[in-house]
């Protein structure tokens, strides 16, 4: 038996630097696919109407769903900030989850909240609303408070008691610029038909520090391939920090949130898919919205976990995609699994495999060393490749230190911390995925 | 063997390495420049604004101005672009631009074949087109451009031509924006809403009676949506008896908003008589925008048609007719349909004069429903709104789906 094992680890091994490699230089093509295509978009383009869009009657009604976490400062912040927001009919649809009477004190002071009597569409089905506010200021603030439910809900709650025939949704900790409604309204009005989503998002701001650079290169991958490389293809899933907007018909039809924002958007895939409708998600691959950018590890584990969980969420209600659909079941959804689920696990068993392999003494210690190097050095080039490709993807006007230090900083990024959150974010997609499957329950 | 292979991968990826790093070193470089160009500019601005402040003061001496356009030519133009948008139609800033030849330049670069080049030089001389001089230089340059298969040049070139005032050109642009792309319709609509009167008399009857079903459907719906009277003295009834439901439904909305006839009374009474529900939900709205008390039967009629959104969409407009729209409400809350019972009463709920009106609980969310009120195009809205602005685009399909 034994003897076996000896016979089946080093194979067991070289199939798992094989796989790795060959997932680095897929990984490569989908970054140059991905700068290639956020290129294209930036020079499509155009020179900006807002200022005509702002003033057209003809401008669609926008709902704007906030579901913010609680009533703390920086979610009272990002409402105050949502109400900034440019548009020709903008309405922003406050949804809080079950909060407490404090809470909802503190939101009634806050935008001087009224009762309001209200009707609401029961086109989804959700947890039940207590009561309706607006808000005596000259804002257009509806705020909902309804039973506790998740995010979700909330979301649905929101496109229920929204009217406008254009939804949009952003992370709470999301950075939004103030035209960013009109900016993704334009791909929908020059489309209407096909069109179901527009969703912009786009790598932070450099940050000084280790974290914040890791944080960044796993961004910049992200931003690369889950976005622009699958833009390319029509299969784009959205990345933390983006602003979507979606067409209330569509997010109806398919019975909206299960979970959240790249759950819709696989879901709007498949469905569109399915019904073998022409549609499009457009990806808008401009600084409107971006992540926000996480100093601390804490911060950066918190902002990946959530990520990871969305993730794994996302796949528990699509899981049955795999391998359909095209290029969604062959490239998008495997993509997603590979390297969230399938690359961080086999990098693991690699690691302990060998260690294990070298101390039994079944395996050359220069030939482990090799083994363990090749798909190490291939992830080191492949977050250094991404760190220069979003050069040429977006426009040349970052700190030319910054960028030396992002690429350098991807040595590190796979010494150490590469391995370390490999073994957490397992974890955290098996968080999401139970979850999600709690949920439905 | 598979040492071998191993080694191998570890060269190649040290040639990628290497790679990388002179692309990087090329990627610094470029960036240091410009960074640099970027820097001068900004260092150059002040300088420039001033300049550009002083020629519109009066002052015509350009050397300045034509050294700082040779260093920084893209400053110089984004100031004089600046300065436009500022102050609007001031031909002394157009003749600034020729003066320093980039209007000329922009000529050239709307022959270009690189669609961003011609995208930039159609909307400067977009943003100059109201000078005479500049459209003496540029020619039949936007005519052309309306024809270009950029529909961002195409916009820029109609904007042009509408900038002209010319009415022969403003009806170019009308009839060419029928058949363009939904996102140009409507941000010209806005631009050629002031031309709306003079359209009436000559463009739009024309189109009205020659345009297929689509590029009809979009003259309908940018006439509706410019959302004021319009001198439109043509007979709609054919369109009202149009085979397309859509037509038929635009044509319903036209009706609030030219001027009102026997013949037009006659075709909106007619339009709530209409196979579809949508076009007789346009019909009753358009009553309850022109306020007419002798269709007050019809519209009941329409409330006890058994369609939820036709008798939501009667209800209220009876509720806005005053005390006989109101009483004819009232009686039908008694109707044995539920549909039409129901609907009157939320109206008169809505309007304030039911028994439950302004409850503030979670009564309106309890087996809530859909009600349907008039927007400002007297379009009857999918959905509930109260106190709130309508979803307005007429342009919109998700909406016009309704």
């Amino acid at each position: 038996m034994m003897e076996m094992v000896e016979l089946l680890t080093p194979g067991l091994l070289i199939l798992i630097c094989l796989c790795l490699l060959g997932a680095g230089a897929g990984r490569v093509a989908l970054l140059l696919e991905g700068a290639i295509e956020a290129r294209r978009q930036r020079a499509n383009g155009t020179d900006d109407n807002w200022a005509t869009l702002l003033r057209s009657d003809l401008v669609p009604a926008v709902a704007v769903i906030a579901a913010p976490p609680d009533a703390s400062e920086p979610s009272r912040r990002f409402v105050r900030r949502l109400l900034n927001l440019h548009a020709g009919n903008p309405e922003i649809v406050l949804v809080l989850d079950g909060p407490s009477d404090a809470e909802m004190e503190v939101w009634k002071r806050e935008f001087h909240l009224q009762p309001t009597s209200r009707l609401v569409n029961p086109g989804l089905k959700t947890k039940p609303v207590r009561a309706l506010y607006v808000s005596s200021e000259s804002i257009q603030l509806v705020v909902v408070d309804k039973g506790r439910g998740g995010r979700a809900d909330c979301l649905n709650t929101g496109i229920n008691v929204a009217n406008a025939p254009v939804i949009a949704t952003v992370d709470a900790d999301a950075q939004f610029i103030e035209e960013s409604l009109l900016r993704l309204l334009r791909p929908m009005l020059a489309d209407p038909d096909r069109t179901v989503a527009v969703c912009a998002v786009a790598p932070g701001a450099s940050e000084p520090g280790l974290p914040a650079r890791f944080y960044r290169l796993g961004f910049l991958r992200t931003w690369l391939g889950r976005c622009a490389g699958l833009a390319a293809s029509n299969t784009f899933l959205p990345a933390p920090g983006c602003f979507l907007m979606l067409s209330r018909e569509a997010v109806l039809r398919i019975g909206g949130f299960q979970a959240g924002p790249l759950e819709m958007v696989i879901h709007l895939h498949a469905l569109e898919r399915a019904a073998e409708r022409p549609y499009r998600i457009v990806f808008i691959p401009e600084p409107m919205s971006r992540p926000s950018a996480p100093r601390q590890y804490g911060a950066v584990r918190r902002a990946q976990a959530r990520d990871q969980m969305e993730v794994g969420a996302a796949l528990r209600f699509h899981k049955a995609l795999v391998l359909g659909f095209g290029s969604l079941g062959w490239l998008a959804i495997p993509g997603l699994l590979a390297s969230r689920l399938l690359l961080p696990l086999m990098e693991t068993a690699g690691l302990v495999l060998g260690a294990a392999a070298m101390a039994a003494g079944w395996i050359a210690p220069g030939m482990l060393a090799l083994l363990v190097a090749a798909p190490l050095v291939c992830e080191i080039l492949v977050s250094m490749t991404a760190v220069l490709l979003e050069q040429l993807a977006s426009e040349a006007n970052a700190e030319p230190l910054d960028v030396a230090a992002l690429f350098f900083s991807a040595i590190a990024e796979n010494l150490g911390y590469r391995q370390w959150k490999n073994l957490w974010m397992v974890r955290d997609l098996f968080r999401g995925y139970r979850a999600a499957a709690l949920g439905t329950k | 063997m598979i040492t071998t292979a191993l080694k191998a991968v570890l060269a190649l990826e040290a040639v990628w390495a290497v790679v990388l790093l002179v692309l990087l070193g090329v990627t610094m470089a470029v960036l240091s420049a410009s960074r640099k160009r970027r820097l001068a500019a900004l260092a150059a601005d002040p300088a420039i604004q001033d300049a550009v402040a002083l020629h519109l003061g009066g002052n015509n001496d350009l050397t300045q101005l034509r050294r700082l356009a040779k260093t920084h030519p893209e400053a110089v133009e984004a100031s004089i672009l600046a300065f436009q948008s500022m102050i609007g139609g001031t031909t002394r800033l157009a003749e600034l631009a020729l003066g320093l030849g980039f209007v000329e330049h922009w000529c050239e670069g709307a022959h270009s074949g690189n669609p961003a080049r011609r995208r930039r030089a159609f909307s400067r001389i977009a943003a100059m087109a109201h000078a005479e001089p500049v459209r003496r230089m540029t020619g039949d340059i936007p005519v052309a451009g309306l024809t270009d298969s950029d529909e961002q040049v195409r916009l820029e070139a109609a904007r042009a031509m509408v900038c002209s005032e010319d009415l022969g050109q403003v009806a170019l642009v009308f009839e060419a924006m029928l058949t363009d792309a939904p996102l140009n319709r409507l941000l010209l609509a806005p631009m050629l809403r002031r031309y709306a009167a003079a359209l009436c008399h000559t463009a739009v009857p024309k189109a009205l009676a020659e345009l297929g079903t689509q590029p009809l459907l979009n003259l309908l719906r940018l006439l509706v949506s410019w959302e004021c009277s319009l001198p439109l003295l043509v007979d709609l009834r054919p369109l009202a008896e149009h085979p397309e439901p859509a037509v038929r439904l635009e044509t319903m909305r036209l009706l609030a908003r030219v001027p009102t006839s026997a013949t037009s009374r006659g075709t909106i009474l007619s339009g709530m008589a209409d196979r579809d529900p949508a076009v007789v939900m346009a019909a009753v709205a358009t009553v309850g925008r022109l306020k007419l008390p002798d269709a007050i039967p019809q519209v009941t009629s329409c409330l006890r048609r058994n369609v939820e959104g036709v008798a939501r969409a009667a209800a209220i407009v009876l509720s806005e007719m005053g005390p006989e729209g109101r009483l004819a409400l009232e009686g039908q809350v008694g109707n044995p349909d539920p549909i039409a019972s129901r609907a009157a009463r939320e109206a008169l709920e809505l309007s304030g004069a039911g028994p439950s009106a302004g409850r503030h609980n979670a009564g309106p969310f309890a087996g809530s429903f859909a009600g349907t009120i008039t927007g400002p195009g007297g379009r009857p809205a999918e959905t509930p709104l109260v106190g709130k602005k309508q979803p307005g685009p007429v342009l919109f399909t998700a909406e016009v789906s309704a």
